[in-house]
């Protein structure tokens, strides 16, 4: 389990098998949501997570163990849907509000 | 001059729009896209294989009615160049137990897709660009929402 202090973060890193379309779509969606915030938010294929220089890392639930194991210190939150996703959700709730951030 | 006003370089164009596509399947509507692209001379014949293996790891199903099938990472080999496939079902399918009836295919060397996908998917998001991409008959109406986010809402 890894815990991030949403203050700390300043680059969200969108992991997808490819990082060529769904991660791409979260990352800009995200984008448009975090900018107030001046947060980056960038796409990576997982296999290249570790050279991302990401602060926090979302990434489809069926890769997050391979995402965790790229980057074990940082929180990894694992989400279902790449569209309207609960878990992404809340994680831009928790940035906008402040708070720590942890992975299970 | 009048008619077809082609946005010069974009990734999505004219020739990659097609709409009232009849498949029976999500490998058959993968398939499809595959063969559009290699038409194009966007890519190769392996990148379909690419898509599949793609496919086979996480479901493309992105909501809302949409999928956005393409390749891995290393299938970027089979990319001559950026392009993408809007191809809109005339009756819809199963992806993955999901209804869909809107197919993005991409192919991408690089990040040349990457604004464009960004409207995309903001356009799914709003109602307004959202029907004009499930519904309207006109591929330039269609190509300016998604390309030039021309009805897009704030």
């Amino acid at each position: 389990m890894a815990t991030v202090s949403a203050a700390d973060v300043k680059k969200v890193v969108v992991a997808c098998e490819a990082g060529m379309g769904s991660s791409v779509m979260v990352a800009k969606a995200l984008a448009k949501q975090l900018k107030e915030l001046g947060i980056e938010v960038v796409h990576s294929p997982v296999n290249r997570l570790a050279a991302s220089g990401a602060d926090l890392v979302l990434c489809h639930r069926s890769l997050s163990g391979r995402a965790k194991q790229a980057v074990p210190d940082l929180v990894v939150i694992p989400f279902d849907m790449f569209l309207g996703d609960l878990a992404i959700a809340s994680v831009v709730e928790a940035l906008l509000s402040g708070g720590n951030i942890a992975d299970s | 001059m009048v008619g077809i006003l082609p946005i010069p370089n974009s990734i999505l164009n004219v020739g990659g729009v097609h709409l009232d596509v009849v498949v029976s399947s999500k490998e058959e509507a993968i398939t499809r896209c595959a063969t559009y692209l290699e038409d194009m001379g966007a890519t190769t014949s392996q990148y379909l294989g690419g898509m599949l293996e793609r496919e086979g790891i996480i479901s493309s199903y992105l909501g809302k009615k949409v999928a956005i099938p393409h390749g891995t990472d290393p299938a970027r080999a089979f990319v001559n160049f950026g392009q993408l496939i809007f191809m809109r079902l005339k009756e819809e399918i199963l992806w993955d137990e999901e209804p869909v009836a809107l197919v993005i295919a991409i192919a991408a060397k690089g990040e040349e897709q990457v604004d464009v996908l960004g409207n995309l998917a903001e356009c799914i998001l709003d109602d307004g660009a959202y029907k004009i991409l499930m519904e309207s008959p006109d591929v330039q109406e269609i190509l300016a929402v998604i390309n030039d986010r021309k009805g897009l809402g704030s």
